[in-house]
């Protein structure tokens, strides 16, 4: 008998949104993620692509379907705009955006900004952000 | 006056409690030995080595009404030790669990103690007169290991931190040891829970209750410290996100202040104003000459570039050179803290006083 064990503790969490609702507001978001990229400001979709991401389901594929949103969208932000958007994000919204930096680095591709966006996470939101992103069970 | 007094006394410390007048100080020194240290002078001397436990002394308290030790271990064991004839002498709990013992806890009126383990439960132990031994109740509930316990000021709510991410809080009343009270939640069964907590994302490290026991302030490994306040029911939890490495043991200075220590290498205070807690910085602002964390590190490696040195004596700044395990009250005046020790990884028993350190941090305990 393991004396850990995590499905067990996992249980417990059964807040949030089912996995077809999820899904359904992961489309809507992507849409308008998408109308301000057409305009040319990705920066000023960065607080609508964090809102409420898909913690509590269990599915990994709508985790994969937000995170390409979010990431993709941390992508497109020019250098220069990154720490201007880090700053006008509150505690829970930066725990959220480190979350998705770890994630962006994972892929492996285009790691030079997701460093940039580390940078600028970690100064306003402290070592703590980063030991949040690795520690909590909620992934996203 | 200084805000500190420095003692190195062990390579690594993972615990250590005082005696009722502070002149002994009992600590492991990260192994099977519990050492007991005298004040002589200025000088530490180690007066007696306790040394019944087979594997390492996770947690030791000292009562101070009855002068007995409490120790629990890796090796799955609890002992209370007595002094009698110049000798501590050991008797084994019975505490049926098959994982280490991780924490242990008296309860203020030194009738009965909390032993936290490995088991996923934790032992409520009482003296039974007839077979002369501590036996044990077991509180069970929980999904993961129990790594603290803290008691009530009313001697029957026990508070339980735990790796499964949650906090409970039991009702830990034992007919033998406690007779005839008057219960605060009425009759609820031996091992229920009345309350539980969820905030935590992560293990949760440390509670404590505050000195009224209308606040019970817990921290988690996700860098969060969230204070339950039991005015209203159920409770309203407050919770705050550190800027810095998490927290492993709490001490409430007063009802509105609370130090906390942890990964860090100094101590934090968080205090609460108004309705809502704050975090306010840390303690041990350091020397000011030492080079910041970033640039140490960078001349480690540097050196070891350069010059090929592979060993580098890196001083931080700050008291503590390394992981702050366990908090203590040392002194208390009119109801408030005035000063705290505190031992870590790095074998430092740290003395700190509160007064000066105001002045010298430029924070303000409420």
């Amino acid at each position: 008998m393991s004396n850990y064990e995590e499905e067990n503790i996992d249980s417990g969490s059964v807040a949030g949104k089912s996995d077809a609702e999820y899904k359904q507001d992961i489309s809507a978001r992507e849409k308008e993620v998408a109308k301000f990229l057409n305009q040319g400001k990705p920066s000023e979709a960065i607080p609508i692509a964090l809102q409420d991401p898909p913690i509590y389901t269990k599915s990994q594929a709508i985790k994969d379907q937000n995170s390409a949103v979010v990431v993709g969208l941390l992508g497109q932000v020019k250098e220069k705009d990154v720490d201007a958007c880090v700053e006008r994000l509150d505690a829970d919204q930066l725990d959220i955006l480190m979350k998705y930096i770890y994630r962006g680095l994972a892929t492996g591709d285009n790691s030079a900004i997701f460093f940039k966006w580390f940078e600028a996470t970690l100064k306003k939101g402290g070592i703590g952000s980063v030991v949040r992103a690795i520690s909590e069970r909620k992934t996203v | 006056m200084s805000a500190f007094e420095v003692e190195h006394l062990a390579a690594c410390i993972t615990a250590h409690a005082w005696n009722a007048d502070r002149s002994r100080v009992a600590l492991c020194p990260n192994n099977n030995e519990i050492h007991i240290y005298a004040k002589q002078g200025t000088s530490w001397v180690c007066e007696h080595v306790l040394a019944e436990h087979d594997q390492v002394v996770t947690s030791i308290d000292w009562a101070p009404k009855t002068n007995r030790i409490l120790s629990s271990s890796q090796d799955r064991n609890a002992y209370v030790w007595t002094f009698k004839d110049g000798q501590w002498k050991p008797v084994l709990v019975l505490l049926r669990i098959n994982r280490a013992a991780t924490h242990v806890k008296w309860s203020p009126q030194e009738n009965k103690f909390a032993v936290a383990s490995g088991a996923k439960l934790v032992c409520i132990c009482f003296f039974e007169e007839e077979h002369d031994w501590w036996a044990s109740n077991h509180i069970k509930k929980h999904k993961s290991t129990v790594l603290k316990v803290d008691w009530h000021p009313n001697n029957l709510l026990l508070a339980t931190a735990s790796s499964d991410y949650k906090v409970r809080v039991f009702d830990a009343y034992v007919k033998k040891a406690d007779g005839r009270v008057q219960r605060p939640y009425g009759e609820v069964a031996f091992g229920t829970p009345i309350f539980e907590f969820d905030q935590c994302a992560s293990w949760v490290h440390a509670l404590k209750w505050s000195p009224t026991g209308n606040q019970l302030g817990f921290s988690s490994h996700d860098s969060q410290l969230a204070v339950a306040d039991f005015a209203t029911n159920p409770p309203t939890v407050d919770k705050i996100k550190l800027r810095t490495l998490p927290l492993t043991d709490l001490l409430f200075a007063t009802e509105n202040s609370i130090v906390g220590v942890g990964h860090n290498t100094s101590p934090i205070l968080v205090t609460k104003q108004g309705s809502g807690w704050t975090l306010q910085g840390d303690l041990d602002t350091g020397s000011g000459s030492a080079a910041s964390d970033n640039t140490s590190a960078r001349n480690l490696f540097q050196n070891k570039v350069d010059l090929g040195e592979s060993k580098v004596d890196v001083k931080l700044p700050t008291v503590h050179q390394n992981c702050i395990t366990n908090i203590v009250s040392y002194k208390q005046t009119g109801g408030a803290v005035s000063d705290f020790s505190t031992s870590g990884l790095d074998g430092n028993i740290v003395i700190w006083k509160v007064k000066p350190l105001e002045t010298k941090s430029k924070l303000k305990f409420l």
